[in-house]
């Protein structure tokens, strides 16, 4: 009895402290993932000379003066009165939700005959498709930029730059929806539509009817992942959006000049463009690991 | 208004002659492809005008040298754009310094990553971690470019007050062409300061990524572990990193290519610079194509590295159908 005491005595006393250590870890690293965002958004609501201010290197105590300010948003409401934020977030929104769309419609379809059709070569259609979505964005672009100034796309327009944004945007999308929702199809048990086709319904409406509900979970997060996807990009929207369709992340980067670099506007503008991706990242929590991988890991 | 009654008609009567040919025309082109090849091709048009014309036209191109003024008309070059690669100083620079980008980033990432989730793994609050976790990943890339730019400023910077105050930086800028302390054969700092920003954003991925993996690992393996006294360092190697090793592999192929498809982080933070230290290979090629616009030379360069990436993308392929039969044959 008392023997077993002490060894768990010393087993419980090393025990606690390797369970300290791995909280410091744990709080270590959680530090490091917050404080950057906190300090974004907390700059973003104070005004320059606040914002500005840090204490003197080696004065530990002094950190904690980043707390004390009075809170101001006119820097929120300097991008929509002094710029025109109110049209930049639309041309983001019109972009990105109109590819999207394109592609989650598009691509469930395909994703459905991938995973149901015996097709002969069917590694070599996926790979075909995923090299679309992973080839770099750059080597990318060097081409459609020419094959967009043909079809006129590039003209200082609104709709025609817009209209090059979503088919450029298309061009990750559209391959990304395919292979994330491949596997929810590839879940849906066959007898289900085999029964249904004996009951006399068409494949389509088979398709319609019960695989379609029965995957509205993976669709609806294709389609947040793709918008989250597009909402990020910058460089694409840098070149085919020219000037007449400034997308949010475009008109940002144009706060930072060759003379000064606005702040303020610039934190604000992020915390915008963040804040609602957030919410979306949280909404798609679930599938979000399918996402980055593809649809080749699963959580 | 004949037409109509005809059409309803057909629904109760026998179908009239002229609606016969049609459907029987639609049958047939209908059984020309099987029904899920007929779905797949709306996407494989769009992909392929998208995809297809624009490789041709990238090919093509890197034989030709663009021409610079209007009314003049590109020139044929042959293989030139390839060869003067050779000698190219700054693309070399680029090769070498995407090679340590990825070494750098992915080493950290992967060791960072997993830690952390074997850490969280089953912990009361794994949930909320997750939660937290998942923040950086959803920062446009673009905005944790300027994020870490207003943390590394000299003058009112976070992230510099700490480095300094903790004594783990003796330079002036964050930003500069200095080598780091202690490891004079690394890029310079501001290669760094890149690197430390990518792994704030994608570190917590691999996290995620693992914790999935944690999950699929057998509980009466560990089990078995247990009972034959084997160590958590035993444990790990022995049990639970065999069990994981696929989904490590996935996540690296992954971060592998994000790494060459992204150059947002360093359009904001360095441009390149300072003295081209930060100048990996995809960020001289958005130079040369969109501030020299020097499309031929763009594309020769593009075209490698699309072979680059066509090249992991076939090793991506082969792990996941490999993982797809063996999950198919256990279960």
């Amino acid at each position: 009895m008392a023997r077993t005491e002490l060894v768990s005595k010393a087993a419980k006393r090393k025990r606690a402290f390797w369970r300290t250590l791995m909280y410091i870890a744990i709080a270590a690293f959680f530090l490091w993932t917050t404080l950057p965002l906190l300090i974004m958004a907390l700059s973003s609501i104070k005004e320059h000379r606040d914002a500005f201010q840090i204490p003197q290197v080696g004065d530990w105590l002094g950190a904690l003066k980043i707390a004390s300010f009075s809170p101001t948003f006119h820097h929120y409401t300097d991008l929509f009165t002094k710029e025109h934020f109110a049209q930049f977030i639309l041309n983001s929104v019109i972009a990105s939700g109109s590819a999207s769309i394109i592609a989650v419609s598009l691509g469930s379809l395909a994703a459905y005959g991938l995973a149901r059709g015996k097709i002969p070569g069917e590694q070599h259609l996926s790979f075909w498709i995923l090299s679309t979505r992973m080839a770099p964005v750059v080597a990318v672009m060097v081409p459609l930029y020419s094959i967009f100034t043909g079809l006129g796309l590039l003209e200082p327009s609104r709709w025609r730059n817009l209209l090059g944004l979503i088919l450029a945007y298309t061009t990750f999308d559209l391959p990304f929806a395919v292979w994330f929702m491949r596997s929810f199809f590839e879940d849906i048990p066959v007898e289900l539509e085999e029964a249904a086709k004996v009951d006399g319904c068409s494949n389509l409406k088979a398709f319609r009817k019960i695989i379609l509900p029965l995957a509205m979970p993976g669709i609806v997060a294709a389609l947040i992942l793709c918008l989250i996807f597009s909402w990020n990009d910058f460089i694409f929207a840098s070149i085919f959006g020219q000037q007449a369709a400034k997308t949010l992340p475009v008109a940002t980067s144009e706060l930072h000049s060759t003379v000064s670099i606005e702040w303020g506007g610039i934190l604000a503008s992020g915390t915008l463009l963040v804040v609602p991706m957030l919410f979306l990242g949280l909404l798609v929590k679930k599938y979000l690991v399918q996402g980055m991988t593809m649809g080749a890991v699963r959580q | 208004m004949a037409h109509l009654k005809d059409g309803t008609m057909s629904q109760n009567v026998s179908p009239l002659q002229s609606e016969n040919a049609f459907s029987r025309l639609f049958d047939r082109i209908k059984g020309m492809l099987p029904f899920h090849l007929w779905i797949m091709l709306p996407t494989i048009i769009v992909l392929a005008a998208i995809t297809i014309y624009p490789f041709i036209w990238m090919i093509v191109m890197s034989f030709k040298e663009t021409a610079m003024n209007p009314g003049e008309s590109d020139i044929w070059v042959g293989l030139y754009n390839y060869t003067r690669l050779l000698d190219d100083e700054p693309f070399i620079n680029g090769v070498k310094l995407l090679l340590w980008y990825f070494l750098l980033c992915l080493s950290i990432e992967v060791l960072v990553g997993t830690s952390v989730a074997l850490l969280i793994n089953n912990v009361k609050w794994e949930n909320f971690f997750i939660i937290i976790f998942i923040m950086p990943m959803m920062v446009a890339p673009i905005i944790v470019g300027y994020l870490f730019r207003f943390l590394y400023n000299v003058s009112f910077g976070w992230g510099y007050w700490l480095l300094k105050s903790s004594g783990l930086m003796s330079g002036e800028t964050i930003l500069a062409n200095a080598k780091p302390w202690l490891f004079s054969f690394f890029p310079s700092t501001a290669f760094m300061a890149v690197v430390a920003a990518d792994v704030w954003e994608w570190t917590p991925l691999i996290i995620l990524i693992v914790l999935a993996g944690l999950k699929a690992v057998p509980q009466d393996q560990l089990e078995a572990a247990r009972v034959d006294g084997a160590g958590p360092v035993r444990t790990f190697l022995e049990v639970t990193l065999p069990n994981i090793k696929s989904v490590l592999l996935i996540a690296l192929v992954v971060r592998f290519m994000d790494n060459v498809r992204y150059i947002d982080l360093i359009y904001v933070l360095t441009k390149g610079g300072p003295a081209d230290t930060t100048k990996i290979l995809p960020f001289y090629l958005y130079n040369v194509s969109f501030r020299y616009f020097e499309f031929g030379r763009g594309a020769a360069i593009g075209f490698i590295l699309l072979l680059f990436t066509i090249f992991m993308g076939l090793f991506f392929v082969n792990v996941v159908f490999k993982k797809k039969k063996e999950v198919s044959n256990s279960g």
